[in-house]
């Protein structure tokens, strides 16, 4: 498991429903998603890879999808993603081998420092 | 036609809430004035009441405590960074610059001016690697090959850095960097023009810790909503150049690596912990945690303040936020 699967089991999602989850993901088929969340993933997307591109139809769609403090959340979030990765991509560290997000046998305890 | 529809359905839905942000200017996102962002910041013990970069107008009336947050992280790479103000001004402009982030360019270049870096050493710095200094090219271009793709950044690169500066100053980067990262495209994805009058300095105030949390918007429900239509295939031909079984091969790799700093026991971590830390209920496990609170505790705390801030203020649905974030690794190759 890597780091955002450990997220999604801790929001949830068991074994199962977390592998169809990422292999929904990464297929090329995302027609069983939400369209607002399609709306997100494809505006996280293009915030990662070309972020001087996002336009004012970009951020309307969100708008229209989200209302406009959900919309800044999701803008927030996507953001967010690229302080993580590139923290993640710089030390190259071991991924943990047990999920370090979930909290410790015998806690009732949230996850650590993200 | 329907661009025209939109842009209406776009304005009614910014305005038809009851947040006070209004526009102040074509495009972007509505920025609230000055006195309304802070009517909604949390109360501040002196700086109250100065002026507030954009991007904060911007988030202060629906995240109020994560824009504070926010506020203090910009202070802290801008004015309490371990590299210097040289060497953190002209890798934050480098970022800025590969993220083709004007406000961030002008904001970075405004600060190495305070800093009395010369207009010699300013136009060498735009005008790219050739005219960099020496003494700074390794760092800058690390700066541009973390921003552009991080994930080729190779072992050598890193370690020739280390050599030069060590542990804590090549952690004090790479979190400059990430931080220049999240700025930028919050910045860009609002669409936030450069500051009127100029760029604005790192902003000095401090937030009351004891002050009661500001209460945020209720967000809509987006089940209840009806936005347009959205494609429902990914047309992008780097989404097939890794299947499930590669991204998971990739996971299994990431677990073999050695790393390239040493981790922190946490005992050593939970000694360096800045004043105000909440301290953890549980021991840290997660390895990049123990190495930014071990070697810039300043720093990993006020970037955790920050999502520590957004996640009790937006509430969003877990699922879908880690779902995000996996977009965004698959996207960019960073297999975490």
């Amino acid at each position: 498991m890597g780091h955002c699967e450990m997220l999604l089991a801790v929001a949830g999602l068991d074994q199962k429903a977390l592998e169809e989850r990422t292999r929904l993901l990464a297929s090329r088929d995302w027609g069983s998603l939400p369209a607002g969340d399609r709306a997100a993933f494809f505006f996280a997307k293009k915030l990662s890879k070309t972020p001087w591109a996002i336009d004012d139809d970009d951020r309307n769609r969100l708008v229209a999808h989200f209302g406009r403090e959900r919309a800044l959340d999701v803008i927030w979030w996507a953001c967010r993603c690229h302080y993580m990765t590139r923290v993640a991509d710089g030390f190259q560290l071991p991924l943990e081998r047990e999920n370090v997000f979930a909290p410790p046998p015998s806690s009732n305890s949230t996850a650590g420092p993200k | 036609m329907i661009r025209t529809s939109w842009l209406a359905l776009f304005l009614f839905a910014m305005f038809a809430g009851t947040a006070p942000a209004a526009p102040d200017r074509p495009g972007g996102w509505p920025l609230a004035s000055n006195d309304e962002a802070w009517k909604h910041l949390p109360r501040a013990l002196t700086g109250g009441g100065a002026r507030l970069p954009a991007w904060a107008r911007a988030t202060a009336c629906d995240l109020p405590r994560t824009t504070a947050a926010m506020l203090e992280l910009d202070r802290l790479h801008r004015t309490k960074s371990p590299l210097g103000p040289s060497l953190r001004g002209k890798m934050r402009w480098v970022a800025a610059d590969a993220n083709r982030c004007e406000y961030a360019r002008a904001t970075a270049e405004a600060d190495l001016r305070r800093a009395g870096i010369s207009e010699a050493e300013i136009a060498d710095l735009k005008t790219g690697p050739d005219r960099w200094p020496d003494g700074e090219r390794v760092a800058l271009k690390f700066a541009r090959q973390m921003t552009r793709d991080a994930s080729l950044v190779t072992d050598a690169e890193f370690a020739g850095l280390k050599a030069a500066y060590g542990d804590e100053k090549l952690v004090a980067m790479v979190l400059l960097i990430a931080a220049a990262n999240f700025q930028d495209r919050l910045i860009l994805g609002l669409g936030l023009a450069p500051e009127d009058g100029g760029p604005l300095p790192p902003l000095d105030v401090k937030f009351d810790p004891e002050a009661p949390k500001p209460t945020v918007p209720a967000r809509d429900n987006p089940s209840h909503r009806h936005g347009p239509a959205e494609p429902t295939k990914v047309d992008d031909p780097a989404w097939r150049e890794f299947d499930f079984a590669a991204l998971q091969r990739g996971l299994r790799d990431q677990k073999a690596v050695q790393g390239r700093v040493r981790v922190p026991t946490y005992d050593e971590v939970l000694g360096r912990l800045p004043d105000g830390y909440p301290k953890p209920r549980n021991p840290i496990r997660i390895r990049w945690s123990l190495v930014c609170l071990g070697y810039q505790p300043e720093l990993a705390a006020a970037w955790s303040a920050c999502t520590r801030a957004f996640g009790e203020e937006a509430k969003q649905d877990r699922v879908f936020e880690e779902s995000l974030f996996w977009i965004v690794t698959r996207t960019i190759h960073c297999f975490y």
